[in-house]
């Protein structure tokens, strides 16, 4: 079995094959006329994307086409078809060919010598159809399943710029193989590819083939940003698949035209895997995930479940963003219909603009250029509000009716829900510590509203400055924005209020801190330290000429709860201070009747005068003992001492005792006792 | 040339001194969490990867701490299990179970893959009922391309109705008598380093290049330490498989997350009887009858694959103990002539002679994991230094990734999606994961 194709222009290019014919069609055969072009798409970050797909056309003189697109046509061979011809316009600028791993054909490579190579290299699978050309490619026994078909010139460029497409035959009307569990009610097909967005503009502009830094020479970089099913990612927009109605059996065809690995995954769900590549398995596989390697075709039956919904597929390799953007990639829900559907509808009010998603399952919202969806009775669904700069979210009405957030509503009947964007401004209004700002944090205010701030010191603070928009506007208590209009910040700072502490003390002693000058932060607490010298002590104590002597603890001072200036003065009086020298005096053993002389010193360690008015001795055998040289008061200047005389007379023997008493004008210590001993023997 | 000491004589005195003389205990059974209702968290933590870094992770805990990967969900067939999920981190977050139907949801906000657990405390509650016994896992529906890789991934076993303790299904062919857990995962510093600094504007999936690969939430040679390790507080489970030879072992094998691995086990080939929680069957009730037998299965993101390992010493051509019959008898003869088998051992090649003459020590090289006896259960001498992770003399088969990037960490080998299958002789008690 032979194909034979015929070229109908012959331009630059040499076809190593001769003359060839076209199999007069037989009397059951599919045939497609198709017009490989270029397309630019717009992926939902807006960025845009230079593709080649392919456009159906109505006959060959493709006057008559639907837009092209990517992934191109399906393909349905008939399952009465035994052949399929394909015939391609190319409108690019390179050799094109068609393809389809898995069919029978005959091919005719065609190969090409490299600039400064002496060896052939393969570039085209099978024969070519030149720019501005047509060809025609031929299958005559086209076998049942599921298929790629795709160029086969420079495959690693062309089929990855989009040019594939499905091409399916059944076995029967609703059957898919040979076996009964691939009878099918309906039919979903899940095509799996990507983009490089680097690669493709490299292609559509020339520089493919140009070395680095200004081209690429290989897809070998290859890194996919958009990963699509059936030729889109998925957005909060995208409508879901209609996959029947409860309990039907539903035929899902896998196929992946991009370059790397995909795992599809159904949630709720198992799969009847019934066929790879083309070819019915022996035993069908169980399994709610497929591991689809790149060119990969399969066959799965489901049973759709009793109760309708939306089933989720996705790709379990997470191709699942837009770029750097979440919620999009291969993801896709299959919609299990309800007798009954029901309309949601979104609207904008307001002077701003904004966006409206439905951020749950199926999606279906972007509110934006898609603002309604029909849904299953009975669907909660989640839309999200996401204003643009410059505007605010004002609330929803209709269906919802809160002020902030998210709208989650069940739908009961055709719903129309509104969300208010409104212009609005935020003002950011920040006090420092020490104040309060009111309203505080980020204000939203409609644009050509005023708003009014109030600003206020806490205890202990004063307002510092008020910085609006960057700019000084003083230390004012309230600020107003007129007609606002833009973006603001306004920003109060407080400072801490003090009072200034003055301290000073009177020779014989220091205060501390002590001088003039000192300030102490209003509210906290101020301790003084005082410290008299030697021989003096503290009489007085003023703050703010209040007397305050008592309060001091501990040779401390404490003002609590600053709350105005304070002058403090401490007077330190010296004061006399008698020390004796020893602490007793003992005479020992004494003849009776004889003497002994022993000698008490009295020392002054104040710093002023020591009066001792009065020396006597006292006690049990006070007869005994005798002071020799008291002859009254006697006065003992700072630092001076004098003694005293005393003589031990025993009368009798045994143990004597006395107590000798000096009576002074010590403040402390008016009174001194000195016990006095001595044996008689 | 020097002879093997023990090839004459069976060496019954080099077990016994080294060997427990305790039967076999209780067989080894996955660790996890038991029970129909689970409560988890998702929060934020830190794992540990054996090259000394620590990296920012979400994972799901119960008692609020982190771990990764979650809790081992361990369920009967036919129960209706609820898992009650509390969120701690300020971004949505969700759990999917694929191959359960019918998962209804309390609570929560209505989001794209299930119902979600709002930020800062919000709730969710989960309920389905457990209908099939199998291997499964759960995951984050929440923005997945970033949760999983975060950490929010865990297994989910059901036990089946019949014999659930040693078997995975309910047929026979999938009897074990011990399991294994292997959930296999990669991971990308760079995005868990832009997310701790809340920079997830850097994130970008199509850039994703792994350098840290984990089975069982570690990397190696964390795997081989033990369970429950204090010093990996947030990575609880170990990967440290260990049998008797005759054992079934079954192993679990999750992908959880986006790459697939190509899972290698040295020693035997293990059969796959079971992918994504059914047996491989030709019709209901034929059991594993389409099982096929594999040395490396391609472990798939998403799905689980469920296999038995044996291993007796088939053909390797020798007594694996070092008997020898009285008078060189051989297999069954050898047996009857009263040099008894070993539980589990291979009657072919009962009592063959080693065949081949050790080399003197110093012709040798040797490994850590070398005991100094070809034998199983047999010490030898070794030169001071040499040896010392072999105890009970056991015989170790590396499991691993066989994308040889894979056991690096950070380019460090050995790391990485790596452990070993350690035979021990049939008296040594097994440490149980």
């Amino acid at each position: 079995m032979r194909t034979r194709i015929r070229k109908t222009k012959s331009i630059q290019f040499m076809l190593a094959a001769a003359f060839l014919l076209w199999m007069g069609g037989s009397a059951s055969a599919a045939e497609y006329w198709l017009r490989a072009e270029t397309i630019t798409k717009t992926m939902p970050d807006a960025t845009t994307v230079a593709m080649w797909g392919y456009a159906l056309c109505t006959d060959g003189t493709y006057s008559t086409c639907d837009a092209a697109g990517v992934p191109g046509p399906a393909l349905t061979v008939g399952p009465l078809d035994a052949s399929l011809t394909i015939h391609l316009r190319n409108n690019l600028v390179e050799p094109v060919s068609i393809v389809i791993p898995g069919q029978l054909a005959s091919m005719t490579p065609v190969k090409f010598t490299p600039v400064g190579d002496t060896r052939q290299r393969v570039r085209s699978f099978t024969a070519e159809t030149a720019p501005g050309a047509e060809g025609i490619y031929t299958w005559t026994a086209v076998k049942p399943g599921t298929y790629l078909y795709q160029s086969g010139t420079h495959p690693a460029v062309q089929v990855q710029m989009g040019l594939y497409g499905l091409m399916k035959k059944d076995v029967a009307a609703n059957q898919a193989y040979n076996t009964p569990a691939a009878a099918y009610d309906t039919e979903v097909v899940l095509l799996v590819s990507e983009i490089d967005p680097v690669i493709h503009g490299h292609v559509a502009g020339g520089t493919y083939g140009t070395p680095p830094p200004l081209g690429i020479t290989s897809t070998m970089n290859y890194e996919p940003r958009y990963f699509l099913i059936n030729g889109e990612p998925f957005t909060y927009g995208s409508s879901a698949i209609p996959a029947g109605t409860p309990g039907q059996k539903a035929l899902i065809r896998f196929l992946n035209a991009g370059l790397k690995d995909r795992v599809p995954v159904i949630q709720d769900l198992y799969l009847n895997v019934l066929a790879e590549d083309g070819n019915l398995l022996p035993y069908p596989k169980n399994q709610y995930s497929l591991m689809l390697p790149a060119g990969k075709t399969m066959d799965a039956v489901v049973t759709l479940p009793a109760t309708p919904g939306y089933i989720p597929v996705y790709d379990r390799r997470l191709g699942l963003t837009n770029w750097t953007a979440t919620a999009g990639g291969q993801l896709a829900y299959l919609k299990v219909a309800d007798a009954t559907q029901y309309i949601l509808t979104t609207t904008k009010i307001g002077t701003g603009s904004g966006t409206i998603i439905a951020t749950s399952a199926p999606g279906g919202i972007n509110c934006g250029a898609d603002c309604s969806e029909t849904y299953n009775a009975g669907t909660t669904v989640k839309l999200t509000a996401v204003p643009a700069p410059g505007t605010a979210f004002f609330g929803w009405s209709g269906g919802c009716m809160n002020t902030t957030g998210d709208c989650i509503l069940t739908l009961a009947a055709d719903t129309t829900v509104t969300a208010d964007f409104t212009l609005a401004n935020t003002i950011i209004a920040t006090a420092g510590s020490g104040g309060t700002i009111t309203p505080p944090g980020t204000v939203t205010v409609i644009t050509g509203a005023d708003q009014t701030f109030v600003i206020t010191a806490n205890a202990c603070y004063q307002i510092t400055d008020v910085i609006v928009d960057g700019a000084s506007v003083g230390a004012v208590t309230t600020y107003t924005f007129p007609a606002v209009n833009g973006d603001h910040s306004i920003t109060a700072s407080f400072s801490q209020l003090t009072y200034g502490i003055t301290a000073s003390a009177t020779a014989g002693g220091t205060i501390a801190p002590s001088g003039t000058g000192m300030t102490a932060n209003c509210g906290s607490n101020v301790t003084f330290t005082l410290t008299p010298a030697a021989g003096y002590v503290l009489s007085a104590l003023t703050d703010n000429s209040v007397d305050v002597l008592a309060s001091v603890v501990n040779g401390a001072y404490t003002i609590t709860d600053v709350m105005a200036d304070h002058t403090v003065l401490a007077t330190f009086t010296a004061i006399p201070d008698i020390r004796v020298t020893p602490a007793s005096l003992s005479f020992g053993n004494v003849l009776l009747f004889r003497t002994r002389t022993l000698s008490e010193t009295m020392n002054n360690a104040g710093a002023a005068d020591l009066i001792v008015s009065n020396v006597e001795i006292i006690g049990a055998n006070a007869t005994m003992f005798t002071v020799t040289n008291w002859t009254g008061a006697r006065t003992i200047a700072p630092g001076g001492s004098s003694s005293l005389s005393i003589v031990f007379r025993p009368t009798s023997r045994g143990l004597k005792t006395a107590t000798l008493r000096i009576t002074s004008n010590d403040p402390d210590t008016p009174v001194v006792e000195v016990p006095l001993s001595g044996y008689g023997i | 040339m020097r002879k093997l000491s023990v090839r004459t004589k069976w060496p019954v005195m080099i077990i016994m001194a080294v060997l427990l003389t305790i039967p076999v205990a209780a067989h080894g059974a996955i660790q996890g969490a038991t029970g129909t209702t689970f409560n988890l968290t998702a929060v934020a933590g830190h794992i540990s990867t054996a090259d000394g870094n620590s990296i920012y992770m979400w994972g799901y805990g119960l008692n609020g701490v982190m771990q990764y990967p979650g809790p081992t969900l361990i369920v009967d067939q036919g129960a209706s299990v609820t898992v009650n999920l509390t969120n701690s981190l300020s971004v949505p977050v969700s759990i999917v179970f694929p191959g359960q139907s019918g998962v209804s949801a309390v609570g929560g906000v209505p989001g794209l893959l299930a119902q979600e657990a709002p930020p800062n405390s919000g709730t969710v509650s989960y309920t389905f009922t457990a209908s099939q016994p199998g291997t499964y896992l759960y995951y984050s529906g929440s923005q997945p391309e970033l949760q999983i890789e975060m950490g929010l991934v865990g297994a989910l076993i059901v036990r089946p109705t019949i014999n659930p303790t040693t078997q995975a299904y309910n047929h026979a062919d999938s009897q074990f008598s011990r399991e294994y857990l292997f959930l296999l995962s990669e991971m990308d510093p760079t995005i868990h380093e832009n997310v701790e600094a809340g920079m997830m504007g850097l994130v970008d999936f199509t850039r994703y290049f792994p350098v840290y690969w984990f089975i069982n939430g570690r990397a190696a040679p964390d795997t081989m330490s033990s369970a429950n390790a204090p010093w990996l507080p947030t990575q609880p489970y170990n990967c440290m498989p260990m049998m008797h030879p005759g054992d079934r072992v079954l192993m679990r094998m999750i992908g959880a997350g986006r790459d697939m691995h190509p899972f290698h086990t040295h020693g035997n080939h293990h059969k796959i009887i079971a992918r994504d929680g059914r047996l491989l069957s030709s019709s209901v009730g034929a059991g594993a009858d389409l099982g096929e037998f594999a040395f490396t299965t391609t472990v798939v993101p998403g799905s689980t694959a469920d296999a038995i390992f044996t291993w007796t010493g088939e053909k390797l051509g020798w007594d694996l103990y070092g008997h020898t019959g009285p008078n060189g008898e051989i297999g069954a003869a050898c047996t009857a002539a009263g040099m008894p088998m070993e539980p589990g051992e291979y009657e072919a090649d009962h009592c063959k002679p080693f065949p081949v003459i050790l080399p003197g020590q110093l012709e040798l090289t040797f490994g850590q994991f070398y005991s100094g006896s070809p034998f199983l259960g047999a010490m030898g001498s070794l030169p001071p230094g040499e040896g010392g992770f072999n105890p009970n003399g056991g015989f170790f088969f590396m499991w691993h990734s066989h994308a040889e990037k894979e056991i690096t960490n950070f380019d460090i080998f050995p790391g990485g999606m790596l452990s070993m299958m350690l035979i021990e002789h049939p008296n040594v008690m097994l440490m149980n994961p």
